[in-house]
């Protein structure tokens, strides 16, 4: 047999999950240099994105489920554990971890590999009662730099009665490994840990521009740097209230709580086109309680079905053709509707297995 | 002809398409062997068309890299892909049927055949089967099956071992499928 030409060989090699590939950088120094090479990383995430393959759910409970996506079986992921209630984003195979305002720590879960981010600024926690401080944070890719980067925003709790606009965002980039300031974040913080959808290199939020104002939808251009302002969905000229916006199969989702217990899903067909905005479907809480924690996570591999997170109680498939629901099991994972409670008790967060490295390239240089 | 008065004024008979159909072209193996193959057929390949654009074709096109086993196996391919009347779904399941009995030595033959003739779907079909058959295999069978030596010291291959260990739990034996 002749040589197999490089392209066919790193074409091949695109296809194959994450798991034989980290064996395969054994086969000869070729394969372990194209395997390593950001070429390959590239396409293994568009083949990964194009067939809808490779997908993961990282449940974020008591303890860390991950999760096959199309079988729902736990994958392995060693001997790392994290404390519950840390996961603040994903993006390209790795997940952003927040534990403490300085111990940011980035994790690829199919390669295992993880590294802990240089302490981001804290004048802000100097200035301010640490008490009255909320932090948001979000991780995403900026393709015009090839570049993965952090956002964090600080600010002062709304909760607090606080109308205060101030507030500071920096970002972290990996090439450079540095944290840099901003543009302040220009409106007013909402409760919360996560920025939200992470689409077309930007950053998504539902966010208020002052106590009296309605809820816009807040964009950061990574690579810009920038901030814009995403149409909202809108019935026969009413806003509707959104409780979050989230990323669903390559465009943006906001979540409508409805009357009662009722909480639609809007899905914007073409992004920052507001006549695309069209509502996806409607779905029925078991409980009289109004529904506002209904997150959107992924359509099925045929499309026929959404797996939604249902207040961080139960993820369950809704059926889009007869309207159906049904419970996802995770094993080990308690799930069911029971009794709303007033915050999530966990959170899911759809990440691709990939190649990406969460080490920079100036991993030795801190600062 | 008779045939292009039967359609309606306006809509486009491409009487060349016509003519590729019963136009046959002759494709010459490596070690000699010769296959009739109509011209629509042939064209499947972007190579073979390109050859026959530029009119170098005089009858006979010599393919030097394939051989003649090979080029019968993709001219069986391009015939189906060709065939009035096949349906997507009918050719998906040609496909499939196509590449599930080749072995990993045929599957090489075709992808680069398929790569030199440049036929798009079949590359995707053979490629995809390939990665298939690899992803439960050991690092010997891939070195065995691809005919490469590894240039790794026994240590070096150790360290990368130990970085991912977990990478080498359920891998399937070598035996070849």
């Amino acid at each position: 047999m002749s040589n197999m030409p490089p392209e066919i060989i790193i074409d091949i090699l695109s296809r194959l999950p994450v798991k034989p590939l980290l064996r395969f950088r054994c086969v000869s120094k070729q394969w372990r240099s194209l395997i390593d090479g950001n070429d390959l990383i590239k396409l293994h995430l568009q083949h990964s994105s194009r067939t809808n393959s490779n997908r993961t759910l990282v449940v974020d409970s008591i303890k860390l489920f991950y999760v096959d996506l199309d079988s729902f079986e736990l994958l392995d992921i060693g001997n790392t554990r994290f404390k519950p209630q840390s996961v603040a984003g994903s993006c390209d195979g790795l997940v952003l971890l927040v534990f403490k305002y300085d111990n940011i720590v980035l994790w690829n879960p199919s390669t295992r590999k993880l590294s802990k981010l240089p302490t981001p600024p804290l004048e802000y926690f100097r200035s301010h009662s640490v008490d009255h401080v909320q932090e948001r944070y979000g991780l995403g890719y900026d393709s015009k730099h090839d570049d993965y980067k952090v956002v964090r925003v600080v600010g002062d709790s709304v909760l607090l009665g606080s109308i205060s606009l101030s507030s500071e965002t920096h970002i972290y980039s990996l090439k450079s490994n540095s944290w840099k300031k901003v543009q302040a974040f220009p409106c007013m913080l909402s409760y919360g840990k996560r920025w939200g959808a992470y689409l077309n290199g930007a950053l998504h939020t539902v966010a208020y521009h002052d106590v009296n104002s309605s809820q816009s939808i807040v964009a950061f251009d990574l690579g810009k740097e920038e901030y814009y302002e995403v149409p909202k969905p809108e019935r026969s000229g009413l806003n509707l209230g959104l409780s979050s916006v989230e990323a669903l199969g390559g465009c943006l989702a906001a979540v409508v709580p409805g009357e009662r217990n009722s909480c639609q899903i809007w899905v914007m067909k073409e992004y920052r086109a507001k006549g695309s905005w069209n509502r996806l479907l409607c779905f029925h809480s078991p409980f009289i309680e109004p529904c506002i924690h209904l997150c959107p996570l992924a359509y099925s591999k045929s499309g026929e079905k959404v797996l939604l997170n249902y207040a961080g109680m139960c993820l369950n498939w809704y059926n889009l053709r007869n309207k159906t629901v049904e419970i996802a099991c995770v094993n080990g994972l308690s799930a069911s509707f029971d009794a709303t409670p007033l915050d999530p008790l966990f959170h899911a967060e759809v990440c691709v297995q990939s190649l990406v490295s969460p080490h920079s390239p100036h991993g030795s240089r801190i600062g | 002809m008779a045939r292009k008065n039967r359609n309606p004024v306006g809509k486009n008979v491409d009487p060349e398409a016509q003519k590729k159909k019963t136009r046959t072209l002759t494709l010459k193996s490596s070690d000699g062997q010769e296959f009739s193959i109509s011209e629509s057929a042939a064209v499947l390949s972007i190579a073979i068309e390109n050859m026959v654009e530029d009119d170098c074709a005089g009858g006979v096109i010599p393919l030097p890299l394939v051989d003649g086993g090979t080029l019968a196996r993709v001219i069986t391919y391009l015939n189906k892909h060709a065939e009035d009347g096949a349906s997507d779904e009918e050719k998906r399941k040609f496909d499939e049927e196509f590449v599930s009995g080749m072995e990993m030595g045929v599957l090489f033959d075709v992808v680069l055949a398929a790569n030199y003739l440049d036929i798009r779907g079949l590359l995707r079909e053979v490629r995809r089967r390939i990665a298939d058959r690899m992803k439960n295999k050991s690092v010997e069978w891939v070195r065995k099956t691809f005919h490469i030596e590894s240039d790794f010291t026994p240590e070096e291959e150790e360290q990368m071992k130990k970085e991912f260990a977990w990478a080498w739990e359920g891998v399937d034996s070598d035996v070849d499928d």
